[in-house]
């Protein structure tokens, strides 16, 4: 009805195509067992691994930093972080080079941090090579059954094509002097407007938090959904969407600047937050706020939290394309991600704060005992439960509908 | 309408080209000036059109003291555009983006649109270039632009005409042909005039010379 | 042996100036790509908000250079006027514009001064004045930028040699006339100066069209303007919207030359209508003490308040409406540029390197090419400055891939010199044109050869317009971001990467300490050209 018939075909094509590179993924894991560690090990020596990362945060960038100099010393591998913008720049770019015949060993990315539709893309068209994560020693502390996200990247498997290296849930944070009593619901965001109008807003989509942000309050107010754990169906799109839709037509004209602008991305709304033009900022890590109060940009009064009844999780991955160079170094430095010592210090607040993919039961005690980092001022106090995110085909469609109906600035 | 100059000093901080001069035209008469080069010829005329600062950049800007009068009106700190003062120079100096006719247009005072239309074939028929209205001034020969920008300085009807060498790139036929015409419209219209020369045939009325001594 | 050389040159620079445009245009013919756009509903109401937007900026800035100009001019006050506009120059665009926008966004500084004393506000008002749906703000922002360079150019072409003192004769001649001094501007040397500027107003008009990261800071968002949609659909991962993208690209090359042949057709009109002109003299200002322009001052004003609220913004904590001061001050953001200084020396090697490169061209293509060729290849000269980035950088990253170039310092440095060259030939050919033809007459006369005109003579005398070439295309190669991204696959890390890279965490104190070091970078160029480029003092002997 309102997708048009040629996107359909599309989708169903490429549903198609995904189903198959599922099953090839299966039969090679049916193949003779990978190399062992040592020998990797030995290869990676010397290696120079490009790590394509988003270096829009500073404390981000000294982590990395940090880790390059871990496995400087404790491996002889040199990690160079490339900093990128936006992680589909350099999936066009193996796209690219895919398409102008790089072989295996030609490319020039050889890590990249990567999730949700990204990964479904690089998959589906096979930029991404043999699987990798299992292989990985570090990989048996990874807490699969307790964050089932780790495995499964917004409801598509992951197949061990890319290796897990963080958790991140919606959250949300105010200034509590402005704000005393932070909506637990969409439903009660809906009233918050009512009463205070033009002080809320969410980032335009497709920025990937104003998506998040549509996406919660769909799983919110559907009537069905386990529709959305699928992959899309044309036919059932109107009758599980219907309920956003009505929910944002109330919600917009009470929104900044009436629902017809929205600002460009959760950065856009931080310094909005900060200025007092906004009231709830929105992003990922639970412990952004708080990395914010401490470096004095956003005030101490700033609480985080997140809605009573949970609110989407996920994980963000390492992966490795088919033609990096140094895939053994590649897989050297995930390995070293996914190490006690290196997964503490990120979820150290002092750090980064960005929160552990491993079962803490599984680590021996000293190890374990990395884990405990005192309680800061901004960070939530209360975790909720993390929802799984709708299957990735869902994204699109739900973009370009909300496009369609409220991206013309009525 | 004479034209009188009193001349207290002409020069720059550094240098005087000229000092205590006295010149008084009276109408259809013309004043030779004459002088070797640098001794200030150029200069006076400037100084009487008003165009003295309108010097290119870096060159030295040059300041007049003294009184200009025109039919006794001051004109010692009245801008160039309100003296009513015509100039003629060496190179004619024809607007290059402009036809001829519209050159001669550009200098007749506004009025009914056929009049100055009128004005314009008037001044082509006097200069002997009917038909040539429409011609690209860079088309001309030397002789012919030098009769355009003649009756462009005459079409916005001066009240005194200075001219600055306008013979010099004539060769000497042309050179008498144009000087007659020249003279002929002065005494017509009854104009002072001042004619900046350094050949001794140009000069229009021997009574009527001014010697500039060197400089410095 | 002149056309041998003018061959070679062309091909060295006209061979991939092509290749790359073929490339970038060869993306458009994808049918599919067509149809998904005309499917998009967004794209009618973008691209009239591009065209409205480029046409009305380019409009202003033209009209107020005209105006600053016969101020200028009138007053004989030139070489001041431009010996600020370097520094005007060198702002990059993107950081003006946040710099602009911090100042007039609701939680702006302006609407800090005035709250609450005057507006009674205690939290930031919900009036669009950024991203406001007309794209007033960004027109502003545009005009604002887009002056400086048009005087500059202007200023170029009044300083050749051929004109210069010819148009200052006829501008005395028309005031004997009877016109008045800015009357006779207007009639005498604007006619004659206008038709020389074309190649800057296309280029100003082509930016205006095409801009992107202005136009994410200021301009309307929803929609955006077709540039930043182009933009958008590029950047995404999926190929269908890739094509969508390159499909908007190749609509708003479209409307690029339809509007210059627009703005074409109304200069010929107006020039037909000042040619026939009724004569009227206009009024000459009593004669009194010259005073600066007010107008010259008024943009000063501006550029400084913008750049002051960069300075400040970047070193601000907290910063809580309505304070007009930050509650807390930090240094933290210019650690973090002290951090990235290794970056400095990239993008300074790339810059020096690809403005040289570019200058060499330049000079040898405008010595050795005859006037026809240089007449009839302009146009392809120009093609970067015309055709919208995001296409051309696709071009030029095919044309890498299929060079295998791509990731290497050779495809940077080709990158960056392609886009410097039109800058620097602009910047160049009006000087290098109108010099002296009987130089090079008398230096044959007295027996030198070529090679000791041109070293002792002709560029010593250029060196104002050489040194001045090299600074543009300085600052032209420090400003790139999309190609710098594309070819070096990420691997080199210039000023200009830091700072968007980090532009997109949106924290107004990095984003304005980077733009604090984008902007000296090209100042440092601007005045060591200068510095260059004066003119020789000559003793003045007593008398």
């Amino acid at each position: 009805m309102s997708i048009p018939p040629l996107s359909t075909t599309r989708r169903r094509l490429l549903t198609t195509l995904g189903a198959g590179a599922a099953l090839h993924s299966l039969a090679a894991r049916a193949q003779p067992v990978a190399p062992a560690w040592a020998e990797i090990e030995q290869a990676a020596r010397g290696q120079t691994v490009r790590f394509n990362a988003w270096a829009g945060s500073e404390p981000i960038n000294a982590y990395i930093q940090w880790a390059a100099a871990q496995i400087q010393a404790a491996h002889g591998v040199t990690l160079e972080h490339v900093k990128i913008s936006d992680a589909a720049d350099v999936v066009k770019r193996v796209r690219a080079e895919k398409a102008a015949g790089r072989g295996a060993g030609e490319g020039t990315v050889d890590l990249i941090w990567i999730n949700g539709e990204n990964f479904a893309t690089m998959k589906r068209e096979g930029l991404l090579g043999a699987p990798f994560a299992q292989g990985l020693p570090n990989f048996r502390y990874v807490d699969t059954v307790g964050k089932p996200t780790t495995l499964t990247d917004f409801s598509v498997p992951t197949d061990g094509l890319e290796s897990p290296w963080g958790m991140a849930q919606l959250t949300f944070f105010a200034d509590r002097q402005r704000l005393p009593q932070p909506p637990q619901s969409m439903a009660e965001l809906l009233a918050l407007a009512r009463q205070r109008p033009g002080r809320i807003s969410y980032p335009r989509p497709p920025e990937f938090h104003g998506t998040t942000f549509l996406k919660q309050a769909l799983l919110e107010h559907t009537r069905e959904p386990a529709a959305l754990a699928r992959p899309y169906s044309a036919d059932a799109f109107a009758r599980v969407t219907a309920p956003l839709w009505t929910f944002l037509d109330a919600l917009h004209p009470q929104l900044w600047r009436g629902g017809r602008q929205f600002p460009q991305n959760a950065g856009a709304i931080r310094q909005m937050v900060a200025d007092g033009e906004l009231l709830i900022g929105i992003t990922f890590n639970p412990n952004d706020a708080a990395n914010e109060i401490a470096a004095r940009r956003l005030p101490a009064t700033v609480h985080s939290w997140q809605f009573a009844r949970g609110t989407i999780g996920n994980t963000h991955f390492v992966a490795i394309p088919y033609n990096a160079p140094a895939r053994a170094g590649a897989q050297v430095v995930a390995n070293f991600l996914l190490s006690p010592v290196a997964q503490a210090r990120k979820a150290d607040i002092a750090h980064w704060g960005d929160p552990t993919v491993l079962d803490l039961a599984k680590l021996p005690a000293a190890e374990r005992a990395l884990f405990n980092a005192a309680p800061r001022p901004g960070q939530v106090q209360q975790t909720a439960p993390a929802l799984p995110e709708p299957h990735a085909s869902w994204v699109d469609p739900i973009e370009k509908e909300w496009v369609r109906r409220y991206g013309l600035g009525g | 309408m004479t034209l009188s100059v009193h001349l207290d000093t002409l020069g720059s901080a550094q240098r005087t080209l000229l000092r205590d001069l006295r010149l008084a035209v009276p109408p259809g008469a013309v004043l030779t000036l004459m002088g070797p080069s640098g001794s200030g010829k150029s200069s006076l005329l400037a100084a009487i059109a008003g165009t003295l600062a309108s010097v290119a950049e870096g060159a030295q800007a040059l300041r007049f003291k003294g009184r200009i009068h025109l039919n006794g009106v001051d004109l010692t700190h009245t801008p160039t555009a309100q003296r009513s003062i015509g100039l003629l120079f060496q190179d004619p100096l024809l607007f290059a983006h402009l036809t001829v006719a519209e050159n001669l247009l550009f200098a007749v005072p506004p009025g009914p649109r056929a009049q100055r239309q009128a004005a314009v074939q008037q001044a082509l028929a006097d200069a002997d270039l009917t038909g040539y209205g429409e011609r690209d001034p860079a088309t001309l020969s030397g002789g012919q632009r030098a009769r355009v920008a003649l009756m462009r300085a005459l079409l916005a009807q001066p009240r005194a005409l200075l001219l600055d060498e306008p013979f010099s790139r004539l060769d000497a036929a042309l050179r008498d042909q144009f000087r007659a015409f020249v003279f002929e419209h002065i005494r017509a219209r009854g104009i002072p005039a001042v004619l900046v020369t350094h050949d001794r045939a140009d000069i229009a009325d021997p009574a009527r010379v001014l010697e500039l001594p060197h400089a410095g | 042996m002149r056309h041998p050389l003018a061959a070679l040159l062309l091909l060295i620079a006209g061979l991939p100036l092509l290749v790359t445009g073929a490339l970038a245009l060869g993306a458009l013919f994808d049918a599919g790509a067509w149809q998904a756009l005309a499917q998009e509903p967004q794209w009618p109401r973008a691209l009239a908000l591009s065209l409205w937007t480029g046409l009305a900026s380019t409009a202003l800035a033209w009209w107020a250079t005209r105006a600053l100009l016969a101020q200028a001019f009138v007053q004989q006050r030139l070489a001041r006027l431009l010996r600020g506009l370097p520094a005007m120059l060198a702002t990059p665009h993107a950081a003006f514009a946040i710099g602009l926008a911090f100042l007039l966004a609701p939680s702006g500084w302006v609407l800090r001064a005035l709250s609450p004393w005057l507006t009674g506000f205690d939290f930031p008002p919900p009036w669009p004045t950024t991203q406001d749906p007309w794209g007033l703000g960004l027109i502003a922002a545009l005009v604002l930028k887009e002056i400086p360079f048009l005087l500059w150019t202007a200023a170029t072409q009044l300083q050749r040699d051929d004109v210069r003192q010819r148009w200052q004769a006829e501008h005395a001649l028309a005031q004997t006339l009877g016109y008045a001094p800015r009357q006779a501007f207007d009639r005498v040397v604007w006619p004659q100066l206008a038709p020389r500027l074309t190649g800057p107003l296309v280029a100003v008009l082509a930016y205006g069209l095409t801009v992107v990261d202005m136009a994410l800071v200021l301009g309307p968002a929803s929609p955006p303007t077709l540039a930043v949609l182009a933009w958008q659909w590029l950047q995404d991962a999926d190929p269908a919207t890739n094509a969508q993208g390159a499909a908007a690209g190749g609509v708003l090359a479209f409307a690029v030359g339809v509007s210059v042949a627009l703005w074409r057709a109304g200069q010929a009109l107006a020039a037909r209508h000042t040619r026939r002109g009724s004569g009227a003299r206009g009024r000459t200002p009593a004669a009194g003490p010259v005073h600066g322009s007010r107008g010259a001052w008024l943009l000063v004003a501006v550029y400084a308040a913008v750049l002051l609220a960069l300075a400040v913004g970047s070193v601000a904590g907290v910063w809580p409406f309505p304070a007009l001061w930050p509650d807390t001050l930090t240094l933290q953001a210019w650690a973090s540029v002290w951090a990235s200084r290794g970056t400095v020396l990239t993008t300074l090697g790339l810059a020096v390197a690809s403005a040289a490169l570019a200058l060499a061209w330049s000079v040898a293509w405008l010595e050795a090419a005859p006037r026809r060729w240089d007449a009839a290849l302009r146009p392809l000269l120009y093609a970067p400055l015309v055709l919208p980035a995001v296409l051309w950088v696709v071009g030029l990253y095919s044309l890498a891939l299929w060079l295998r170039l791509e990731g290497r310092w050779p495809a940077l440095l080709l990158a960056h010199t392609l886009m410097a060259l039109p800058y620097v030939l602009l910047a160049l050919a009006p000087a290098y044109t109108g010099f002296d033809p009987r130089y090079r007459a008398i230096s044959d006369s007295l027996g030198r050869s070529r090679a000791h005109f041109l070293l002792r003579i002709k560029w010593p005398l250029l060196r104002r317009a050489l040194a001045a070439s090299a600074a543009v295309g300085f600052a032209v190669s420090v400003a790139q971001y999309l190609p710098t991204l594309y070819l070096g696959a990420g691997r080199w890390a210039t000023v200009t990467t830091e700072a968007v890279t980090l532009a997109a965490g949106a924290q107004r104190s990095l984003t304005s300490a980077y733009a604090g070091l984008q902007f000296v970078l090209p100042v440092l160029g601007f005045a060591l050209a200068a510095w260059v480029g004066r003119p020789r003092r000559f003793t003045v002997a007593p008398t």
